[in-house]
């Protein structure tokens, strides 16, 4: 495993660190636009409501009002915003403005107007007549016959998959292997849980914007806080009737996404606004209205059925999933597979197996793509029933999963049988850390010292361990495509095209080292540029874990391709034969002649001399799988037992993700994931009103952690060498997330001997659910 | 309504209705490295040193802010500052990057106080600034780095 | 909206003359005005200039003009008593930046029921002087229960007690930089393991404040053991309103706790 690399495994400076340090760097809303038109956005107050008349007269008459777009006047075109490749697995069942209303927070009109001021007021001005619905806020009852339907019969999936809107069933999953009754028959016990999942925002700490202007030949550029550069300018072409060569998308600095940047539904508002008057364009989202009208995660019902024999073995597993999408179906289906794609492979000798999922329509703020997408949910019930079972059948829990985890040479029937839209496909483990993952963990958390003690910290506290484990991918398989293009400079630099999508992650830099790495310079001579349709070849973007793995591998080809020419030049230079040649740091050596040319005199003579050539080349990649990383994440709490305040003391993650190309970064990805899943299981919810009006859409009540809240935490870096990846590499943007749920919820039962059912575990939750087992002290 | 403002060190004249706000007159003056991430006086990515103190530049009026002295993340003495910019870079502090020009002033404002702070110090000090890229784990090195390279310089 | 005005009063007979109409707003740091919004507001009185912003802490009293920020009082401790009960609850209130910018004067002014500030006053039997339509010195709790006493006038200076006693501040919340759900506040002399000098002030339930004057009277001269019998409920006639923090039930749970945990450090002489 312990591979000599010059460039990747070492934490090299992020390369737009510096200028994002000193301020130089440019997000979306720094580019100065003349005369920019400011958008503002007039949203339902009912969850469910029917638009009668819409009224702007008085609106239009503000002065600097220029434009005021609504149901009326705006061609409705169906569409997902999920942000995905094409077709889409997510419904079109959205239209940039509709004459129902779905939920509070839907769009109503827009406003383009000369100052922002101007376009609030004239928001504020525009008179609507709503007929109200019946409301539908239960997940439960949506698919029941009386239920309110929400999409009419033109919402439809572009794929071929289950979609109803007749019973608000905006996606279905099942798959079966083995014999599930015989299963559950031949268990010694069987243990049934349900469990709930909440709403949570994804809290970019920039909020969602976008900006447009034409340029100076009348084409659409769109500047904008984007995952997914490639996939705004597919769905704005298709939702404004633009032709593709006529819009170009830039994608800049931009701060965080974690998957909410996925959603593409400001682009088209913009571009509208901007293709209709002619003038820059440009809107950017109050922090209210992030909450409650960009994305969100999806909550998530997880009925888990687990027979056990009295060994351990466990025979058979049924996962049931009724995951809320709120109003409109975004990452519907996607969420709802992956919930169990990226979770059952993980214990892959269950022979009986069922997974049933349905996604549903409510009247509530709309779910899409969110860090862990799907798998963060059912891991909640999955480790806390292999908690329970290696407790029930008196075995250490660290053994029971290093017994039964998917290994190196295995598979899992789920790989093929599950995918995103359609089937998923076969693959076999190639990279396994995941038990160095558990042992270093449980060093660094002391768990044989701790588990099952109870310790009693202070008077009615009292502390406990607890474990998660899970496996991610690396990208969608056969689906996502990333690639890259380069060409050299006469000073032996490079510049890398890449259509991936920095959102701040650093795979600008990651990419960077890939290349630098197989040309043998310092990565200072690689000059990258990203994400722009224009300049860059085609990538599908930032998501599903796919950017190291999947682009990554393209900049490697495309390199590799650069390498060649080079040494073609050399060779030709030299007299010699390429694999004559040997390069180190930018100089090509012919050992037999002893002569040595550098890059910058291999790159002049390319251009200048003799048939003369810019060396450059590109490359795609499409990945025939998508290897697994795996994380073991360990919870020391202490809970109040009179209160139950949960106060997580430390929390270590031991992350298997390959060969880290940068481990700063890769850390760096594994500890915002874990801090951003703390406050996901301890402090952060929606909480909505009779009404379904969001009450809390602000960081003062949607509460995430500051630098006081931090337990102690430890990360830990497993390199397992997938030799299917860039450099051993797979994936590790996601999977961190999926273990403070589980790991506090199994490190309370062990401090307490209470299940927890449902997040988040705020302290009158808890403390109710310590009174009904009689575990509450005074 | 009016006032000249020192912007770092440089006088500049701005008009500005009665509300707004001080966030607000600096970005429409070109002052884009002051974030704007809440409005709501929570996130910290708009603090900037108004008359020498760390404040959410979206919390202060504008009007109240007449002929003061500002200094954003670009405005801070170089010698002081720049220690602080690569220890964030070193420490791997710095994903998104929104975050981190407000990061830089707080960290400043610490250290112009407590060259030595505990990690408790740390933490206190940067309360007011919200990041959900890094978990915080290497923005709290960064001010440590920050701290003992500027000490030991000294 | 553009039609406010903006005054800018260099001395504190003209900024009680603006202000006694009532009609306008007094702004110090500006984070309630905010907050609040503009809509009601026709002029806006900016009181930054006028001579209130100094801070005094003697042994046996404490002085803080209405424009000194949560920062200036935490720093006016530092060298003297940095364990101040009113240092405790301060350090810990809203954000770095913001206590920078949050005044003394406004923040009682604004009284928000998350107050931080007025627990630790109100225990100190502060008082504030006011000029416009009501000039003089004033008790702090006819202040805040006298709705009369707060339009038409601003709070130039909060004048308390000072004493060597030793104080704690719980605040209820859910993160730790968060507005809390409820603050106890309590000081006590050190005295041997018996209560003495002990008071005790709740913010944040129903009536907003309350000064726990039978708990008081009911330890005040006994030793640390009487907790081990006290049935807090006979003292705590507090309820609370249902917050986003938790239901009002469960918050009364926990500020009992609290109480008594705070109680018996005081009892131990851990504070």
């Amino acid at each position: 495993m312990n591979k000599k690399f010059n460039t990747v495994g070492k934490s090299v400076r992020k390369i737009d660190s510096l200028s994002l340090a000193k301020g130089n760097a440019l997000f979306t809303d720094d580019f100065q636009l003349k005369d920019a038109l400011h958008i503002s956005i007039l949203y339902s107050p009912h969850a469910h409501a029917e638009i009668l008349s819409i009224d702007t007269t008085d609106a239009l008459a503000i002065p600097g009002v220029i434009r005021i777009f609504h149901h009326e006047n705006v061609p409705r075109v169906l569409h997902t915003t999920a942000g995905q490749g094409f077709p889409e697995p997510s419904a079109y069942d959205t239209a940039m403005f509709d004459k129902t209303m779905r939920f509070v927070g839907d769009r109503v009109a827009a406003v383009a107007a000369e100052t922002k001021e101007a376009a609030n007021a004239a928001v504020k001005a525009i008179k609507v007549e709503y007929r109200e619905l019946p409301p539908l806020f239960d997940p439960e009852t949506a698919m029941d016959k009386d239920a309110p339907q929400l999409h009419g019969e033109d919402a439809k999936m572009p794929i071929p998959v289950k979609y109803d809107a007749s019973r608000n069933l905006a996606a279905e999953v099942e798959i079966k292997f083995g014999d599930l009754d015989k299963g559950f028959q031949e268990a010694d016990f069987i243990l049934e849980d349900t469990f709930h999942t909440q709403y949570a925002a994804h809290c970019a700490i920039e909020p969602h914007t976008s900006a447009a202007y034409l340029d100076e030949r009348g084409r659409l550029v769109i500047i904008t806080a984007t995952q997914v550069p490639f996939h705004v300018r597919r769905i704005v072409s298709r939702v404004l009737d633009i032709p593709i060569r006529d819009i170009r998308v830039i994608k800049p600095r931009i701060g965080g996404g974690f998957g909410g940047k996925q959603e593409v539904f400001l682009e088209q508002l913009v571009g509208l606004s901007t293709w209709s008057t002619g003038r820059p364009s440009r809107i950017y989202l109050t922090r209210p209205e992030v909450f409650v009208s960009s994305r969100t995660r999806h909550p998530m019902r997880v009925t888990l059925k687990t027979g056990v024999k009295n060994d351990g073995e466990i025979t058979a597993l049924e996962m049931d999933a009724l995951m809320n999408n709120g109003a409109y179906g975004s990452h519907a289906l996607t969420v709802l597979s992956n919930g169990g794609s990226k979770v059952l492979p993980l214990f892959n000798k269950i022979k009986n197996i069922r997974f049933i999922g349905h996604t549903v329509y409510t009247n509530l703020p709309v779910g899409g793509a969110y860090r862990g997408y799907g798998a963060s949910q059912t891991y909640f019930a999955l480790n806390q029933h292999i908690d329970m079972v290696a407790r029930k059948t008196g075995q250490d829990l660290i053994s029971f999963v290093k017994k039964w985890h998917i290994k190196v040479g295995e598979t899992s029937p789920v790989f093929q049988a599950l995918g995103e839209g359609k089937e998923g496909v076969a693959q076999i483990i190639k990279s396994c850390g995941l038990d160095e993952c558990l042992d270093k963990g449980a060093a660094a958390i002391g768990w044989y010292e701790k588990r099952g003690k109870r310790i009693k910290s202070a008077p009615g506290k009292v502390r406990g361990v607890g474990l998660s484990v899970s496996m991610q991918g690396s990208g969608i398989p056969k689906i996502d495509m990333g690639s890259a293009s380069m060409k050299m400079n006469e000073d032996g630099s490079f510049n890398l095209y890449i259509g991936a999508t920095d959102l701040g992650t650093g795979s600008d830099t990651i990419l960077a080292q890939i290349a630098a790495e197989t040309l043998d310079i310092p990565v200072e001579n690689i000059i990258v540029l990203s994400s722009d349709t224009d300049l860059t070849p085609f990538d599908v973007g930032a998501y599903a874990s796919s950017t190291t793995y999947i682009s990554g591998a393209a900049v490697k080809k495309c390199a590799a391709k650069v390498r060649e020419q080079i040494l073609g030049v050399a060779a030709k230079m030299l007299n010699a034969k390429p694999d004559e040649l040997k390069v180190n740091e930018s100089v090509v050596t012919h050992a037999e002649s002893g002569k040595s040319l550098t890059y910058a005199d291999i790159c002049t003579y390319a251009m200048y001399s003799n048939d003369q050539f810019q060396i450059q080349a590109s490359a795609s990649n499409i990945a025939p799988e998508s290897p697994p990383p795996f994380i073991a994440q360990f919870a020391e709490v202490e809970v109040d037992l009179r209160t139950g305040k949960i106060r997580v003391l430390k929390f270590v993650s031991a992350v298997d993700c390959g060969q880290p190309i940068n481990p700063a970064l890769a850390e760096g990805q594994v500890e915002g994931a874990v801090v951003n899943g703390l406050s996901y299981a301890l402090t952060e919810d929606y909480l909505f009103d009779s009404k379904g009006r969001m009450t809390n859409p602000r960081f003062w009540d949607f509460k995430i952690f500051t630098t006081k809240d931090l337990p102690e935490m430890e990360t830990i870096l497993v390199n397992s060498y997938e030799e299917t990846g860039p450099y051993g590499a797979k994936s590790v943007g996601e999977i961190a997330i999926n273990g403070p749920i589980p790991a506090i919820a199994n490190a309370f039962f062990d401090a307490t001997g209470v299940r927890l059912y449902e997040t988040p575990y705020t302290p009158e939750r808890v403390w109710k659910r310590l009174k009904e087992e009689n575990r509450l002290e005074n | 309504m009016k006032t000249k403002l020192t912007v770092n060190n440089k006088p500049v004249s701005v008009q500005f209705s009665p509300t707004d706000r001080l966030l607000d007159v600096l970005r429409n003056n070109g002052f884009s490295e002051v974030k704007e991430g809440c409005r709501d006086g929570e996130c910290g990515a708009c603090v900037v040193l108004l008359n020498g103190k760390l404040v959410n530049s979206c919390q202060v009026l504008a009007a109240s802010a007449m002929d003061a002295t500002v200094t954003t993340v670009k405005g801070l003495e170089k010698d002081k500052a720049a220690p602080i910019q690569e220890a964030f870079v070193d420490a791997g502090a710095v994903q998104c990057g929104f975050c981190t020009p407000g990061m830089v002033l707080a960290t400043y404002a610490l250290l112009q106080e407590n060259p030595a702070p505990d990690t408790r110090q740390i933490q206190q000090a940067l309360d007011g600034n919200l990041c959900r890229c890094t978990g915080y784990v290497k923005i709290i090195e960064a001010v440590q780095l920050a701290a003992e390279r500027t000490n030991s310089h000294e | 909206m553009e039609q406010l005005n903006w005054y800018y009063p260099e001395d504190l007979n003209e900024a009680a003359r603006l202000v006694s109409d009532g009609d306008k707003a007094p702004h110090s740091g500006g984070t309630a005005l905010i907050r609040k919004g503009f809509r009601k507001i026709k002029s806006i009185v900016d009181l930054s200039r006028l001579p209130m912003h100094d801070i005094e802490v003697q042994r046996d009293r404490i002085e803080i003009g209405a424009m000194c920020s949560y920062d200036d009082i935490i720093r006016a401790f530092r060298s003297v008593d940095p364990g101040h009960v009113l240092v405790q609850s301060l350090k810990n209130s809203a954000s770095t930046p913001l206590r920078n910018r949050i005044t003394a004067g406004g923040s009682v002014a604004a009284f928000p029921a998350w107050s931080d500030f007025v627990g630790p006053l109100l225990l100190l039997d502060a008082k504030v002087d006011l000029i416009g339509r009501e000039t003089g010195t004033f008790p702090l709790s006819n202040y805040l229960n006298r709705r009369e006493l707060r339009a038409g006038s601003i709070i130039t200076r909060i004048l308390t007690e000072n004493f060597p006693h030793k104080g704690l501040h719980y605040r209820e919340t859910r993160t730790h930089v968060d507005y809390p759900a409820f603050t106890i506040t309590l000081t006590a002399a050190p005295a041997d393991g018996v209560f003495k000098g002990l008071r005790v002030v709740v913010v944040g339930n129903k009536e907003r404040f309350r000064r726990l004057t039978e708990l008081e009277a009911a330890l005040n001269g006994k030793t640390g053991s009487i907790l081990d019998s006290l049935n807090i409920d006979d003292f705590f006639p507090v309820d609370f309103p249902d917050r986003k923090h938790g239901s009002g039930e469960y918050l009364g749970h926990v500020a009992r706790i609290a109480l008594m945990d705070m109680l018996k450090m005081i009892a131990g002489g851990q504070a």
